[in-house]
Formats: structure tokens, C-alpha cells, sequence
């Protein structure tokens, strides 16, 4: 009797024990919702009561003379534009002109900004470029034009963003480019023209500035907060300086560069090893 | 009946009290033995379907993560990949035209359609009376064909003719509607019909297919234009995804590979591997969102490149990352971590290892950067000095085989002669004529054998010269210490070296006191003596500055700790002025291939200038003079160094030696007068000889020494108990580390064993009584952790591979030229200064100076495409004397004149030097080049179509003109390039191949990102490209591609074209100063005054001679 039970039991068991095996491998039944897709950081737009940073950059020590350019190796340049000067020290009445300031941190981080449709120009004029000192967001359009009639080529040389090298014979019809990847500062230079130079800052956000002939500047519509500005300079180098912005109001923040201290590129690179893979 | 109730009673009595069936019941034991049964059952039951088979868990969470994961890309990304290219401008473009084609053929197809539909109809009506009455025709032929009768057949025939002449009624329908015409017809007319219609047919299809040809192809366009655009899947695939996950199928996944038998079920369990979509450890989460061990299983293979190359289905999964592939019972035994397996598998830190079996004729390895530094570890470390590693150090190798080849066919040829003379003799002696004729044209036929040897040794000698001078020791010469070193210094140095100069590649050997100053002793003592020329001091300024700019810094260093600068290929020099003569540095820079004297391996010393004078020979011992005066074998004749000749003038070379030479800090050491012990010296010889001194070294006296390491070309698949853990076998096996005593996993593998052995050689003497010589003797090389992460990979990939030949990789072709190029290039460190790998930095490129955007296009040219740039004939000629100057390229260096520039860009400051290639490595270099940019060899120049005069003039015109700035950049005057940054239009014909050179003109920074050239100078216009920018008058009525025409001016550029180009004014001519330009006014038609200055014509005319 209680041997049959068994069997009985042993029986059910086993079928049970196969069937719960069968129905695992039919395996769960159909797909389901996933998660609602990510929307990038919403764009920030302005509330009303922001502020601005407004400074003058001055200069210590002796200025450097104007130096002269000389641009006999293309006639054409020479001819345009006999007087020519060097842009890269220009000091007038102690006040430092083509300065890039710019928010470099603060409560900006984690915020986009939307990207102006308007373009950045960037001119030839008598071989030099025109301005020689600018900024731009990312993803901004860079339209560069010439007015010289002659062969010029455009060559920024970013480390961060892709390098290119594109020729603009006269009358040839403007470039259009973008800067993907916020970069300070990206030198651009003419093969061509060895004295052609100029600097484009590219940022996520809408708030930097470059200073005028008085050396003074200002970045406007900045959220209340507190910010770390620099001030770059192609040659005396970059200076920060901490600035609280109150609502509604203009916050100053001047900077100081001396003649003594003429920007030395880095020189702490580290050791290269015999081989670099890519 | 009764009686027997009677009885009853009675019996039972007699039975036993307790009978065993009816009393004792086994009802307890069978329940017990019931329950053990149910349990062994149900457990093997229970172990048959989960205990062996664990990867059945990892199917069904698979299926249900990745059908979840499938729901959710279906719903975002594909879709709104695919609706962003739907409506991107090129695919709308794409589209418009189309549909703009489409719709342009529209109402013709529509028309040929209906047309077509009404023929149809036309034919079958036609068709189904035409066919019944040529049915009935043929019956009546059959049977006036077998009638019996001439009657019947008659009759028969005359039936036929009845119906032929029949007309037949036909409903031919007129259009779809239904409306009919009625036709009456006779057999032929209806035949006629027939045809018709059916011409007409086709003719309307051929139609109907030219007519849609244009749009198709557009449609076809979108189509793939949309294909190609989307990132991963199309919804369509991703649906296909889903639905094969809807019917999974729960089984091993198996790979079976016939070649080599290989079975690998890996993919049971990762089941992501291959799937098309990218699937990431984040993708798969748990329902927690959370990542698990199996999301970690089922992420797809990292590298989808790789994957392409060595397809699964061919290679398995356990040829490359070790395991046991066959292993499906858990995770551990899968992956072969247990004692009995004996390729476990890779950590992913060594992951590369498992390239090494089939790659190991590379010496770069794309996709595998972390083998291919420890394999240039291997050789940058000098591991290969004391280690034989198959591959490493060839050179040594080969000569050492193919001198004994030439003893055993000296010896074959010995016994050659005898036998000639023998078999003369037996033929004088001769019965016969016959047998004598024999005799002697067997005697004749060893002399003609013999001949034969004489040019297969004369072959190897050639080989062994070209061996003997690609030869190389890792350290310097040390047979030359007395002139080159400060005797005091030299003990200092072996006592530690890495404490004198950190970083340096001079290991730090564990000697004795009284060792140190017998090696010492011997080297002082055995060194040559002699006296340099003295050399009056440079100016170190100048040195700083051509040091850093000629190129050194590409392999050497300058600077200690975080100061430090340069390349890590050569020593760093930052002490040199502590330890070095400067009369011997002066030299060495001169000519680093400069030796005191020749070395003759077959009589194993350095030859004199006695051995030279008793055969009446000057003591010259160059390229051409290498052969031993003696027995006229192939000398050692140059320092076996990998340093170039820089061609520097005795000036620079003087500014840079006393730059060098003023690096130093004190420079005061002890006196150490035992160095000039005899005694010591005799103690020296065995100290050397036990250390290995003269694997790295030419010591006299020890230039044939062996190597004293183990060999490890085989070494990742030793028997693990070979590997002498020594003491520290408890360690390992228990998981502590010997260096720090904390707990850690166990090391008792060989990972583990090569690890601690590289972070310190000593570790398994620790804790063991040993006599001095006894001890371990590999010196510590001072690795970072990187660093032996690189070698412990590339030493666990060392093994004697299962993997069968065929599936190596030993290529037959062109890329056996690239494999061997690849070791001649690390050999000389040629990246240090040249991009040659697409995505590889050079060390010139990250120094300090080249940071300067304006000195970007002071940097050496990339060497990607260099086999499709130029010619072999002239790179072969080049990389032999890169000045192009005419110097050769060994001896006899025109350093002080033309030879001090760069042959293709003089206005490089850095400098390309002179190797001092062997043909053999110039060969090696030259193929390489060409087979990595899959040229075909030997080269057959293209023949260009010559210019006309009118073309000639016109390309002239444009290569002047303001809008094409060629001259403002390239040189047209070797001897003026301040300013220049592009080389020579002389050189090009020579120089390049047309096609690279057409290539290069339409956009350049295609070929090498940033450079000084810029793109878009030319502009797509119809077939033809022209040149984007105002072209000159006569370009109005020329028709052809304005690129071709300047290739094909360049190519048949002449210096007389050059003098005529400055001449007509060109932009580099326009000096504005100077002006002499009356006689060009002619050729002046443009804006600027073209003027030429005089001094220009003169240096044009410079060149042309």
C-alpha cells in the first residue's frame, strides 16, 4: 500500500518535474514597454534678471613698439596695405586690445545653449585677418571671406578639433565651417602669408567677450552666480579671476598683464616614450 | 469442513510466534530506501537539467532582457535614426529626384501598361481560335499522312484546305471597357494577326524598361543612400531581431572548426557576441537597472573590426582568448580557470596575448597596442641581448647559420678536389677508353661543382657582409672606454646605474664590491689606447639649439624627472658632461659609425695596423675595404650602433659636442686605482663572462659569447612546475604578495610568474642560502607597471601554438614585405620622427618647439602613403643618401659641403640623416614602402603625354599667377628657403608617381591631414576638374582638366623652365626690391609689376647645374 504510494508519488513528481522543465524552455512570453527615450539638457533661456561682467584689461611695463610687417613677398599685400603692424601686442594708453575673456566655470555646467544662426565672420583684409581676436559657440557657423586680390589659404591648427587647410583664391566664394569641440584658443595662420595670424575661441555657451581699443570689455545676459573668468592673450597668456554676478546688475572684473611676463608655451611635456601607437 | 475449523486453532499455535512477513514489516527500510531513490532522482534530474547545464540560466534571462532591451530600440533609436535621414536635405534631394523622374515617366507607363493589358486580352482572343484551328489542321495532316486510301487522304487534304479558307469570327476587345470588334479571319490572316500583336508587345516592354532605366537607378540611389545612413539597424531588421528572439531555440551554441578540431560552446552563454545590434554591459540590466554577471556575459564582441577579420566560424573563440571552450558545466571551467586546464583564460589586461601564436612574424600589430609594446619592449629593453627569441636580433642568428654554411661547403668543396683528382687518377690508369672517358668526365664534373659552390659561398659572403653590417648591439662599445669614458666614473656607473641616471637602459646587476671593481679593472685594462685629435670647443648656445632642432631630441633626452624632454629611443645626455671625453663625443657625432678598429670574427680580435702594413695595405677598413687582409673574410668594420650620421659640419658638430659635454652637475668621483690591478682584470674575465656583459656589449675578448638567458620564444607554454617559484610556491598558491605581504588572489600561474619576475628578477632567490655565482642573475631593468603589463602579455602569447599553420599569419604576398619592414623601421626608430601609422604621433611632433602653430611645418613628412608618392628607384636612392648630393652614403660624407642639407627639404631644420642602410635593409625599406600602399613592383613609370608649347605656357602662366600661390611655398632655389616650406618642382619628375601626384593636388589633406598645402585648389566642374580661383587668359578656350595639366608641367619640369618661370614673374620672383625688369615687361600682363630681382636670376641659375 504505502509502496505503491510511493511509486504514485515518485511518478507525479518526475512528471511534474519534467513538465515545470518543458514549460521553462518555452521561455517568458513576448516584449515589453521600455523606458520613454532621454531628452538631451533642456536650452537655457533667459529669466529676465541677469547680469553682466563688464572690465578693462590694462597693461604694465613698457609696451612693445608697433612692429612692421613685411609683406614684400607678396606684392599684392605690400600694395593694399603698405603700413601694416603686427597684432599681436596692441597697447594704447595702457589699455590691451584683442583679449579673449570668457567664463571658463561656474553655474553654467549642465546647461546647453542654444546655438545662434546667425554666422561669425571672419575677413582678408590687406593680408591680415580681420578681426584677429574672436570668439564663436560650437556648432556655430564660421563664414570666412576675403576682400584681397590674392590667393589666400585658411589653416586653423586646433588639438582638440579636427584640422583642415583650405585655399580662397580671389573672388572665390566664402567658407563655411563649424568648430564642433569648445577649444581656447584655436591659432589660425596663411601658408602663404607668414605674418597672418588669428585666434578663435570656441565655447558651449554664449558668454565671452574680446576687448576693444580701450581695452575694455563686456559679457552680457549671465545668469546670477559665481564665476571663474579668464582673460587670454596670445602672447602674456591666460589670468583668471573669480566674479560674483548679482541679479540685474553688472559685475566688474579687470585684468592686468605686465610686459615682463611674455607667454612662454608650456614647457612640462612629459617624456615621450620611443614609440606612440595610435 | 468442519473438522478442519477444528483444527484451526491448533496449528496456528504451531507456527512461530513472530513470523517475519506477517510481523515484521520492511515497510521502513524500502521508505527510506524509496526516499534516497526519489532524492538521487530528483537531484540527477535536477543536476541533468541545471547542474550541467547553467548556460540554460543564461539563454532564458538572455531572451528576456534582450527581447525587452529590442522593444526599446525599436521604439527610439532606429525610428528616429531613420526619420532624421528621411528627412535629411541629401536624402530629400535623393528622393525629389526620384520621384521627380517618376513622375516624369509617369503617364507614359501608365499608358504602355494599359496598352500592354489590352494586348494581352487581344492575344488570348486571338490565341484561343487560332490555336483550336491549328489543333484541327494538324489532326487532319496526321490522318491524310496514315490514310489507307488515296481517297481518304484526298479528302483529308482537301478538309485542310477547307479550313484554311475558313473565315473565323474573333471578339477582338478594343479597350478595357469590354467593347468588342468582331473580326472575321482565315487561318493565315489569323496567323498574321498573331504575329502582330505580339511584336507589338514587345516592342512596348523594351519601351516600357528604357523608359523607367533612369528613374529605377535613382530610386535605387535613395535607397541606398538611406541603407548606408543608418547608424545600426532599420526598424525592419531590428523586427527581424525580435521576432528570432520570439523563437529561441535552448541549446548549445556550439563552433565547430574541422582544421585543428576545435569546438567551442562559448556562445551558449555569451550570447550577445554577434548579434548585429551593439549590445554594452548597460544595455542587458537586471529589472533594478543594475549591471549583473550576465549583462557582463552578454555584451557583443568589443572590436567588430577584429571579429570581420577572424570570423568566428573559422577561428573559434578559444584559439584567441584561451579557455576551455568545450567546457559547458560552469563558469569556472569554461573558462579554464582550474587546475587541470592549462590555457586558461586571458585577463583582460594581457587580452593581446592570444594574437602573439599567429602573429608572431609582427612586429606591429594593428588593433593589438599593448603586444605590440611589449614586443618593442622586448628589443627598446635589450631583453633579446641575453633571451633567444625567434625574430629578435636576426642578424647575429642568420650569420651565425650561414657561416656554417660556409664551413660545410668549404669542406664539400675540399672533398670535391680530392675525388676530381682521384677519379683523374683511375681514369690514367684505365683498361679501356670507355672506362677512362668515364673517369675523366667525372673528375671534370666535381671541378664544375666546385665552381658552382664557389658562387653559392661568394653568395653568402654577400649575405654575411650585408648581415655584419645590419648588425647591432644593444649597448655601446666598450673596447674603446679609455678614449670615450672618465676612468673614475666607470665603477660609479655599474654599481647602479639607474641611480646615476634614472630611466637608463643599463640594468642594475646585483654585484659584489669586489665584483665591481674587477669588471671595471678589465674593461679599463682591455680597452684600446690612444689619443684623439684634439678638438677646439664649439659654442654651446649654438649646440642647445641645433640639438633641439636638427632632430636628436627624436631618440635622445635632455632633463631629469617631470623636466625631462625628448625621446626615450636613446640615452638621455643629460649628465654627459660628467662622464664622457669631448674629443670622443665630437667624433661620435661626426661619424657614430666611426671605429677605432676593424673586427675579424673569423680570427675573433680587432685587426692592427701591423696586419694591414704586412700586406703592404694602408689601415683604411670602410664599406669598401671590409674584407680581412688575412683570409679576406668580411670585417666588422663600423661601431654597430643604430645612431645615423647627421652630416653635420665640423663646426655644428663641435657647437653641439660642447653643448653636451656642459651638461653636467659635478662630475667629482673616487679615485679608483685598482683599475689598474692585473690581478682584478683576471677576475673580471669570469665576472663578465657569468653576468652576460657582452650580450649587450663589444668587449674584447668576449665578442663570440653565447647568450646566458633562457630562451623564450615558447616560454607562455613551459609546464607551469618548470617555472622556479621557488620559495615563494606558497605564496603564490595561497594568494600573497611577496612584495608587500597582503593577501591578494594566487599568482600560481604564469602571469603571475612573469609579473614578479619583471618587477623584480631577484624575487625567487628570496629566502634562499646561495653562494654568489649561484644566484639569479637577471639584472632589474626598472619597469613601470605598464611596462610589464606589455611583456607579461607578450611572454604569455609566446607558446607553441595548437593553432594550425594554415591559420597563421604568414602571408606569402605583398604583406610579407610589410611584416618585415615593420622590424627595420622599429630597429632605427624611423616614427620617432615620421607618422607611418595611420593614427601613430611622433615624438618630434610633441616637444616643445613643434607646439608653436608656426613651426607645424618644420615637421619631417607623414609616410603613409609614401610607396604611392614616389618612385622606388629614387626612394631607394634617397634613403641611401638623403642629401641627394651625389655624397655616398657611407664614407665618404661631403659634410662640410653639399652634403649638410636635406636632399628633398632643405628647408627643414630638422634633418633627415644617413642611416648607413646595408643593401639588404634598403631592399627591406623600399618594398615595405611600396607593399604598404599596395604598389605594384618593379615600378614601370607612367609616359605622360608631352605639353604642347601653348600648354607649357599656360601652366606657366597659372603656376605664376596670384591666385595659384605654388612659389609662395615651394622652393625654387635650394640655397634660399628661408620661408619655404615645400620642396623642389625639379625634383618631382624624378621623385613621384603622376597618379599620387594628381591625387595630392585635388585635396592633400586627404592624404596628410594638415599640411602646409592647402585643399580645394581645384573645383569639380562637368568631367574635368579646374582650378577654383581666376585663371589666366588662354584658360578661356582650353577644355581639358586643368590638375592634369599641372602634373604633367611638373613632370616635364626642366631647370630651364624654372629660370623662365622666375623670368615671367613669378610670385616667389616678385620681390619688389631690386627691380630689373625691363626686359620682362613682355611677360608682365598682370596687376602687380612682375619683376624679377637679379639676385633671384642668379640663385635660379644656381640651380640649374
Amino acid at each position: 500500500m504505502f509502496s505503491k504510494c510511493v511509486t504514485s508519488w515518485l511518478a507525479l513528481i518526475t512528471i511534474l518535474a519534467l513538465s515545470v522543465s518543458c514549460s521553462k524552455d518555452q521561455g517568458p512570453e513576448g516584449p515589453t514597454a521600455g523606458p520613454s527615450p532621454e531628452a538631451a539638457g533642456p536650452t537655457w533661456t533667459p529669466t529676465g534678471n541677469e547680469g553682466n561682467i563688464t572690465g578693462v584689461v590694462s597693461f604694465t611695463g613698457e609696451a612693445p613698439k608697433p612692429r612692421r610687417i613685411q609683406m614684400d613677398s607678396d606684392p599684392v599685400c605690400a600694395q593694399k596695405n603698405p603700413n601694416a603692424t603686427a597684432e599681436d601686442v596692441i597697447v594704447n594708453d595702457g589699455k590691451l586690445q584683442n583679449v579673449f575673456v570668457y567664463v571658463k566655470g561656474g553655474p553654467l555646467e549642465g546647461k546647453t545653449f542654444a546655438v545662434p544662426e546667425t554666422e561669425v565672420v571672419l575677413d582678408q583684409v590687406g593680408c591680415q585677418y580681420v578681426p584677429h581676436v574672436l570668439g564663436i559657440m560650437a556648432r556655430q557657423k564660421l563664414k570666412i571671406i576675403s576682400s584681397d586680390p590674392t590667393s589666400h589659404n585658411i589653416h586653423p591648427t586646433p588639438k582638440n578639433n579636427p584640422e583642415w587647410n583650405e585655399t580662397q583664391p580671389p573672388g572665390a566664394g566664402p567658407i563655411e565651417r563649424t568648430f564642433n569641440r569648445p577649444e581656447v584658443m584655436i591659432p589660425v595662420k596663411c601658408n602663404q602669408h607668414a605674418w597672418m595670424k588669428a585666434y578663435i575661441g570656441v565655447l558651449s555657451h554664449p558668454f565671452y567677450a574680446v576687448t576693444g581699443k580701450d581695452g575694455s570689455y563686456t559679457i552680457k545676459g549671465l545668469p546670477p552666480g559665481e564665476y571663474e573668468v579668464e582673460a587670454y592673450h596670445e602672447k602674456y597668456g591666460a589670468k583668471t579671476m573669480k566674479v560674483t554676478v548679482a541679479e540685474k546688475a553688472d559685475a566688474k572684473a579687470d585684468f592686468s598683464f605686465d610686459a615682463a611676463a611674455a607667454f612662454i608655451p608650456s614647457k612640462t611635456l612629459k617624456v615621450q616614450p620611443a614609440l606612440i601607437l595610435p | 469442513m468442519a473438522e478442519i475449523t477444528e483444527h484451526d486453532p491448533k496449528k496456528a499455535t504451531e507456527l512461530p510466534e513472530e513470523d517475519p512477513i506477517v510481523s515484521k514489516s520492511l515497510s521502513g527500510p524500502i521508505l527510506l530506501a524509496t526516499l534516497a531513490l526519489m532524492a538521487t532522482v530528483a537531484w540527477s534530474l535536477w543536476d541533468e537539467i541545471y547542474g550541467q547545464r547553467p548556460w540554460k540560466e543564461y539563454q532564458r534571462v538572455f531572451v528576456e532582457r534582450y527581447s525587452k532591451y529590442l522593444s526599446t530600440v525599436k521604439s527610439r533609436q532606429a525610428a528616429e535614426a531613420k526619420k532624421e535621414i528621411l528627412e535629411s536635405p541629401e536624402y530629400r534631394k535623393l528622393a525629389e529626384e526620384a520621384q521627380k523622374a517618376e513622375a516624369a515617366i509617369k503617364p507614359r507607363r501608365e499608358e504602355i501598361n494599359r496598352q500592354l493589358a489590352l494586348l494581352d486580352e487581344q492575344i488570348t482572343a486571338v490565341n484561343l481560335v487560332f490555336q483550336e484551328v491549328r489543333g484541327n489542321i494538324a489532326v487532319d495532316t496526321y490522318e491524310a499522312e496514315v490514310a489507307s486510301s488515296e481517297r481518304a487522304k484526298n479528302s483529308r487534304l482537301k478538309r485542310i484546305e477547307q479550313r484554311k479558307q475558313q473565315k473565323y469570327t474573333i471578339n477582338l476587345p478594343l479597350d478595357s471597357s469590354g467593347k468588342t470588334e468582331k473580326l472575321s479571319l482565315n487561318y493565315s490572316e489569323m496567323e498574321a494577326k498573331y504575329d502582330e500583336l505580339r511584336n507589338e508587345k514587345a516592342k512596348l516592354v523594351s519601351e516600357l524598361i528604357e523608359l523607367t532605366k533612369a528613374a529605377t537607378e535613382l530610386a535605387r540611389k535613395r535607397d541606398a543612400y538611406l541603407q548606408e545612413h543608418l547608424p545600426d539597424l532599420s526598424p525592419e531588421q531590428i523586427a527581424g531581431l525580435v521576432e528570432r528572439t520570439k523563437n529561441f531555440s535552448y541549446e548549445i551554441r556550439q563552433i565547430h572548426v574541422p582544421n585543428g578540431d576545435l569546438v567551442d560552446r562559448c556562445e551558449s552563454c555569451h550570447l550577445g557576441i554577434r548579434e548585429p545590434i551593439t549590445i554594452t554591459k548597460a544595455s542587458l540590466v537586471n529589472e533594478e537597472g543594475k549591471e549583473d554577471r550576465f549583462s557582463r556575459a552578454f555584451v557583443s564582441h568589443p572590436n567588430t573590426t577584429l571579429l570581420k577579420i577572424h570570423n568566428p566560424e573559422t577561428f573559434g573563440c578559444s584559439t584567441c582568448h584561451n579557455g576551455n571552450g568545450r567546457a559547458t558545466t560552469s563558469v569556472e571551467k569554461a573558462h579554464g580557470y582550474y587546475k587541470h586546464w592549462l590555457w586558461p583564460l586571458f585577463k583582460r589586461e594581457n587580452i593581446e596575448a592570444g594574437c602573439q601564436q599567429c602573429h608572431s612574424k609582427d612586429m606591429v600589430l594593428d588593433y593589438a597596442p599593448v603586444l605590440s609594446a611589449g614586443k618593442d619592449l622586448f628589443q627598446q629593453k635589450g631583453c633579446y641581448a641575453c633571451h633567444r627569441y625567434e625574430g629578435y636580433d636576426r642578424e647575429t642568428e642568420g650569420l651565425f647559420s650561414l657561416r656554417q654554411q660556409i664551413r660545410q661547403l668549404e669542406a664539400e668543396k675540399a672533398e670535391n678536389l680530392r675525388e676530381s683528382q682521384r677519379a683523374r687518377k683511375q681514369g690514367d690508369e684505365a683498361q679501356t677508353n670507355e672506362e677512362a672517358r668515364a673517369f675523366y668526365a667525372r673528375s671534370q664534373n666535381l671541378i664544375v661543382t666546385n665552381s658552382k659552390i664557389d658562387a653559392k659561398i661568394a653568395e653568402l659572403d654577400t649575405k654575411a657582409k650585408y648581415l655584419m653590417w645590419d648588425q647591432k648591439k644593444f649597448g655601446p662599445n666598450l673596447k674603446e672606454v679609455r678614449l670615450k669614458l672618465k676612468k673614475e666614473w666607470i665603477p660609479v656607473w655599474i654599481k647602479d646605474p639607474h641611480a646615476w641616471r634614472p630611466g637608463t637602459k643599463m640594468p642594475k646587476f646585483r654585484l659584489t664590491e669586489e665584483e665591481i671593481q674587477a669588471v671595471s679593472a678589465y674593461l679599463w685594462q682591455s680597452s684600446l689606447q690612444g689619443q684623439l685629435p684634439p678638438q677646439p670647443l664649439g659654442d654651446p648656445v649654438r649646440g642647445k639649439t641645433l640639438f633641439e632642432r636638427r632632430g636628436c631630441m627624436a631618440c635622445h633626452s635632455i632633463g631629469e624627472g617631470n623636466e625631462r624632454v625628448g625621446g626615450e629611443f636613446a640615452a638621455n645626455l643629460t649628465r654627459l658632461g660628467e662622464k664622457a671625453n669631448y674629443e670622443y663625443i665630437v667624433r661620435w657625432i661626426h661619424n657614430p659609425r666611426l671605429r677605432a678598429a676593424p673586427y675579424c670574427p673569423t680570427e675573433k680580435r680587432d685587426l692592427t695596423p701591423e696586419d694591414y702594413a704586412k700586406k703592404g695595405l694602408p689601415f683604411v677598413f670602410d664599406r669598401d675595404h671590409s674584407k680581412c687582409p688575412n683570409d679576406g673574410r668580411e670585417l666588422q668594420w663600423q661601431q654597430m650602433t643604430v645612431m645615423p650620421n647627421f652630416r653635420l659640419s665640423d663646426q655644428e658638430t663641435r657647437d653641439i659636442a660642447t653643448y653636451l659635454i656642459s651638461l653636467k652637475r659635478n662630475g667629482n668621483y673616487p679615485p679608483a686605482p685598482f683599475m689598474d690591478d692585473p690581478k682584478l682584470k683576471e677576475k673580471g674575465i669570469e665576472v663578465i663572462r657569468n653576468y652576460g656583459c657582452a650580450s649587450c656589449h663589444e668587449i674584447r675578448g668576449f665578442e663570440e659569447e653565447q647568450r646566458i638567458g633562457t630562451e623564450l620564444t615558447e616560454e607562455g607554454s613551459k609546464p607551469l612546475e618548470r617555472l622556479d617559484f621557488s620559495l615563494l610556491t606558497h605564496d603564490a598558491k595561497k594568494g600573497i604578495d611577496p612584495l608587500t605581504g597582503r593577501r591578494r588572489d594566487p599568482w600560481y600561474n604564469h602571469k603571475g610568474f612573469f609579473e614578479y619576475k619583471l618587477t623584480d628578477p631577484a624575487i625567487y632567490d628570496k629566502g634562499k642560502i646561495k653562494e654568489q655565482k649561484e644566484r639569479l642573475r637577471m639584472p632589474n631593468i626598472s619597469l613601470d607597471p605598464e611596462e610589464i603589463r606589455a611583456l607579461t602579455t607578450f611572454l604569455l602569447g609566446s607558446v607553441s601554438s595548437n593553432v594550425p599553420v594554415t591559420m597563421r599569419y604568414n602571408p606569402a604576398d605583398q604583406r610579407q614585405a610589410i611584416q618585415e619592414g615593420w622590424w627595420v623601421i622599429r630597429k632605427y626608430n624611423c616614427m620617432g620622427c615620421h607618422v607611418i601609422q595611420v593614427g601613430q604621433r611622433t615624438v618630434l611632433e610633441s616637444l616643445p618647439l613643434y607646439q608653436d602653430p608656426d613651426w607645424k611645418e618644420q615637421l619631417p613628412p607623414w609616410l603613409t602613403t609614401e610607396g604611392a608618392r614616389v618612385n622606388p628607384d629614387w626612394l631607394l636612392r634617397f634613403l641611401n643618401d638623403p642629401s641627394l648630393s651625389g655624397a655616398d652614403g657611407t664614407t665618404n660624407l661631403d659634410q662640410n659641403g653639399k652634403g649638410n642639407r636635406n636632399g628633398v627639404r632643405p628647408y627643414l631644420e630638422a634633418r633627415m640623416p644617413t642611416f648607413n642602410f646595408s643593401p639588404n635593409e634598403l631592399r627591406i625599406l623600399v618594398n615595405f614602402f611600396m607593399a604598404a600602399s599596395a604598389q605594384a613592383q618593379p615600378y614601370i613609370a607612367e609616359k605622360l603625354e608631352p605639353l604642347s608649347e601653348t600648354e607649357r605656357s599656360m601652366a606657366r602662366a597659372l603656376f605664376t599667377s596670384q591666385a595659384a600661390p605654388c612659389l609662395k611655398c615651394h622652393i625654387t632655389d635650394n640655397n634660399n628657403v628661408k620661408g619655404k616650406t615645400a620642396p623642389n618642382f625639379l625634383i618631382a619628375a624624378e621623385r613621384l608617381k603622376p597618379a599620387w601626384t594628381l591625387r595630392w593636388l585635388l585635396d592633400p589633406q586627404q592624404i596628410s591631414p594638415g599640411t602646409a598645402m592647402p585643399s580645394g585648389l581645384f573645383r569639380r566642374e562637368g568631367e574635368r576638374w579646374v582650378f577654383s580661383g581666376p585663371t589666366p587668359e588662354s584658360f578661356k578656350t582650353y577644355e581639358r582638366d586643368h590638375a592634369q595639366l599641372l602634373t604633367r608641367y611638373m613632370f616635364q619640369f626642366t631647370p630651364e623652365e624654372q629660370r623662365r618661370l622666375g623670368a615671367s614673374g613669378g610670385a616667389s620672383a616678385n620681390t619688389a626690391r631690386g627691380v630689373t625688369a625691363k626686359k620682362n615687361k613682355q611677360a608682365s600682363r598682370r596687376r602687380s609689376p612682375p619683376v624679377a630681382s637679379a639676385a633671384l636670376a642668379r640663385r635660379l641659375a644656381a640651380v640649374s647645374h
